[in-house]
């Protein structure tokens, strides 16, 4: 019996050697094909080695970056048909159809209520949808670019440096004058009221990074330090770069001329004053004798003291009240709309007759601002725009 | 109590490894001995151009100061923030003085002023902490200047 | 065509703007034939570490040097730590004096092991809290081409930092510590980071530090912008020196 089976098992075995050495003969043949690509040209050689040398960091940033550009060409791509359709829509070439022409047509095929711009429908090129990514920071062997790479904020924190190392130079340039006994030329003091710092999102946007509450006031105390050094006027150009101008002052700034009518005067027309409902054009006369025509009466067309005295305001302001004739029509709107329309056109008409001054005072005096609320409407199932019925659970 | 049996080691005289720093290299040694000979060489400080360190110290001017409590020491200003002047005199920590009213205009960087120390270093014991804490500064009055600046 | 990359590259580096994603992709056949990730031969390598101090910092400075740095100051008595108690020579008058001739050891020791680091190509970070000397640490690792961490530390910088930097990151070889103490007087969360992640530190350790995460331990005075400067400006020239090597060595 264990004869037979002996039998039966010896050519098994025969054939379990004979695979070992046909397994031995491919591992050979392996080493040899693999002398034989050794001895290939120093190309290929360099081109595997540098291939296996490209650090983890790096390839997986190349895959990222591929995908990333796929994705930004389907979108685009997206973005250009339906430019078209939308074209076609509206009746027009799609060849010279412009993102204007978008905009426009979005709005007029999607009216929306909604009261912030963002949330309404919109349709704009990928590359303005889509925030924008930095590129990759380190080399092929992983090394990173920026010295402050590993704080995670690099462009934030090199502001800073950069900030630290202007203060140190101006500190050595005071020390020098100093010694030379010279003082800080006064004339050329830094002039920063016409400007801000740029606001967190802003300078999020600048950077390309996030940044939180503690660091942009961390940013805003260095930028003042910089600021408060009495030879800071050298550093001007730095400190511009994080600052904007004020909105309000430079529309401030370009005043009508006025025009000359048929009688000699001077007179300057403010078209579409608004406030509340009410709308009207508002026309300021120089020189006039303190005349005033609303709608073809005098200054009783207003009952109350209350709206008079909004009217009467600017002028009394800038010392005109006897200097100009004001002539207004107004329509729509209640009593106090429409005195605050007129007081807003004359406000904005007198600019043309005073100086730069006055103007300023009475920018922030605010007469120059617009006020732009108007009521908000009842909402159903409520009692007010934004008052709730009384409600009771039982 | 370890600090006490530290402090003895002032009074100690001076051991200094003289004859170990004149070790001369044989040619013929095992490349191995050759390194370890020249690696013990590196660790010893280099006494050839400089002193040992226990003579700098015994020979320092913070030695010869004794009790710093009181005396008067001269320093630099280095910093200056609003009315408060930063004052290096040599110490591990800088002392904060607040600018005199006589002569205020003259305190700028670079003036050299004299001090009085209060305290070298401005640390306490609080409850709940095992090591004192340190505010990382002098504790000095602020005497003068030490003579006009030079113009 | 090397050596236009190679100013290719430099400019990039340089360039002030910052670089977006779309707009600067490298192109990935051309960073595959790229050859600057070229190797020294492996038996001038093997030479480099045998020799015991193959970049000379023995001889970049003196204990008179460290001793004109108020390296020897250390803080009161009241918080010494007492691991540090080895290193240090003793006390005058309440407060604690590093023995300059161990320092002085440490202190090759640490330049040592920076320029092989910096031989090998390797990514030094120097690591610092306290806003006195913040400025001097980032522009002396900027000086020599290397790295600066000396803001409040985000916790997972290391060990956690897929996420932190949103990509696979090589993190630092070599972490140099110019203190280790955070500003509120508890140790810098990097230092236990470095040590659970396998990172080598050489940290510089004030009397009131505690040595035992660190790798390679210079003890010494942390406070003083003299000291502060002293450090640095070993650790620039040694790892300048170690880059220098590398360079020759490549160009063999």
């Amino acid at each position: 019996m264990i004869r037979k089976i002996n039998l039966l098992l010896e050519p098994l075995k025969y054939l379990k050697i004979q695979q070992n050495f046909e397994a031995r003969l491919i591992s050979t043949t392996v080493n040899l094909f693999n002398e034989s690509t050794a001895e290939r040209p120093a190309t290929s050689v360099a081109n595997i080695k540098s291939k296996n040398t490209l650090n983890k960091a790096m390839k997986s940033y190349l895959e990222r970056a591929q995908q990333h550009d796929e994705f930004m060409k389907t979108e685009k791509h997206q973005f250009e048909i339906g430019k078209r359709h939308l074209a076609n829509m509206m009746g027009e070439n799609p060849e010279t159809f412009t993102q204007d022409d978008i905009d426009n047509a979005i709005e007029y095929l999607f009216p929306s209520g909604l009261y912030d711009k963002r949330a309404r429908p919109l349709m704009k090129p990928p590359e303005e949808v889509f925030p924008q990514r930095k590129a990759a920071e380190f080399d092929e062997t992983g090394r990173p670019y920026h010295f402050l790479f590993y704080t995670g904020r690099p462009n934030l924190y090199q502001v800073l440096h950069d900030t630290v190392e202007k203060i140190n130079e101006l500190n050595n340039f005071e020390d020098t004058m100093i010694r030379k006994n010279l003082q800080p030329d006064p004339n050329l003091a830094l002039e920063l009221s016409g400007s801000q710092w740029l606001d967190k999102n802003t300078l999020e946007q600048k950077l390309v990074e996030p940044v939180s509450d503690g660091e942009y006031s961390n940013f805003l105390k260095a930028m003042d330090r910089l600021c408060s050094l009495p030879y800071s006027h050298k550093a001007k150009d730095f400190i511009m770069e994080y600052r904007k101008p004020l909105m309000s002052n430079s529309e401030a700034f370009d005043v009508i001329k006025p025009q000359i009518g048929p009688d000699g005067r001077q007179f300057v027309t403010t078209y579409e004053c608004r406030r509340k409902r009410a709308i009207g054009n508002v026309t300021i006369r120089f020189p006039g004798t303190g005349k005033i025509s609303i709608n073809g009466q005098d200054i009783n067309y207003f009952k109350g003291i209350q709206q008079r005295e909004q009217l009467l305001f600017p002028l009394i302001f800038t010392n005109m009240q006897r200097k100009v004739d004001i002539e207004a029509e107004v329509q729509d709107g209640g009593e106090s709309g429409q005195a605050g329309a007129i007081r807003y056109g004359i406000a904005w008409g007198l600019r043309s007759f005073i100086d730069q001054e006055y103007i300023e005072n009475m920018r922030l005096a605010g007469l120059l601002t617009p006020d732009f609320r108007i009521r908000e409407r009842k909402k159903p199932g409520q009692k007010g725009a934004r008052k709730k019925f009384t409600w009771k659970k039982r | 109590m370890f600090l006490r049996h530290l402090s003895i080691k002032f009074l100690s005289p001076i051991s200094r490894r003289l004859s170990d720093s004149a070790v001369v290299l044989e040619a013929k040694t095992g490349t191995y001995a050759n390194a370890f000979k020249k690696f013990e060489d590196l660790n010893k400080p280099t006494s050839e151009e400089s002193e040992p360190f226990v003579s700098l110290l015994k020979n320092s001017k913070f030695i010869d100061l004794g009790d710093p409590e009181g005396k008067v020491v001269t320093g630099k200003i280095f910093h200056t923030v609003d009315d408060d002047l930063y004052i290096d005199f040599g110490w591990k920590f800088h002392c904060v003085c607040p600018r005199p009213i006589k002569n205020a205009s003259n305190y700028v960087r670079g003036t050299k002023v004299r001090l009085r120390i209060k305290e070298l270093e401005l640390s306490t014991k609080f409850l709940g902490f095992e090591k004192d804490l340190t505010l990382l500064e002098a504790d000095c009055q602020l005497l003068g200047l030490v003579q006009e600046r030079s113009k | 065509m090397l050596k236009i990359k190679n100013i290719l590259t430099l400019t990039e580096k340089c360039a002030p703007t910052i670089r977006l994603l779309s707009s600067a992709v490298p192109q990935p056949s051309e960073s595959t034939t790229q050859i600057e990730t070229a190797q020294i031969p492996s038996d001038l390598q093997q030479e480099v570490l045998k020799h015991p101090d193959y970049f000379q910092v023995h001889n970049l400075f003196t204990v008179k040097d460290l001793f004109d740095a108020r390296i020897h100051y250390g803080h009161k008595e009241g918080s010494l730590d007492p691991k540090m108690l080895p290193y240090i020579y003793g006390s005058r008058l309440g407060h604690t004096i590093f023995d300059l001739d161990k320092t002085a050891e440490y202190l090759r020791r640490a330049l040592n092991v920076a320029a092989h680091i910096a031989y090998r190509d390797g990514v030094i970070l120097f690591l610092l809290r306290g806003a006195q000397n913040s400025h001097l640490v980032e522009r002396y690792a900027k000086e020599c081409g290397e790295f600066a961490h000396t803001r409040f530390w985000r916790g997972g910088i290391f060990t956690n930092s897929e996420k932190q930097f949103g990509a696979v990151t090589r993190l630092p070889d070599l972490c140099i510590f110019v203190n280790t103490l955070n500003t509120v007087l508890t140790q810098h969360t990097a230092v236990r980071d470095a040590a659970k992640m396998g990172i080598a530190t050489i940290g510089i350790v004030d009397s009131n530090c505690n040595p035992n995460l660190l790798t390679y331990l210079v003890p010494g005075n942390d406070d003083s912008p003299v000291a502060v400067e002293m450090y640095c400006k070993l650790f620039k020239e040694a790892i300048l020196r170690g880059k220098a090597k590398r360079k020759e060595h490549l160009e063999i």
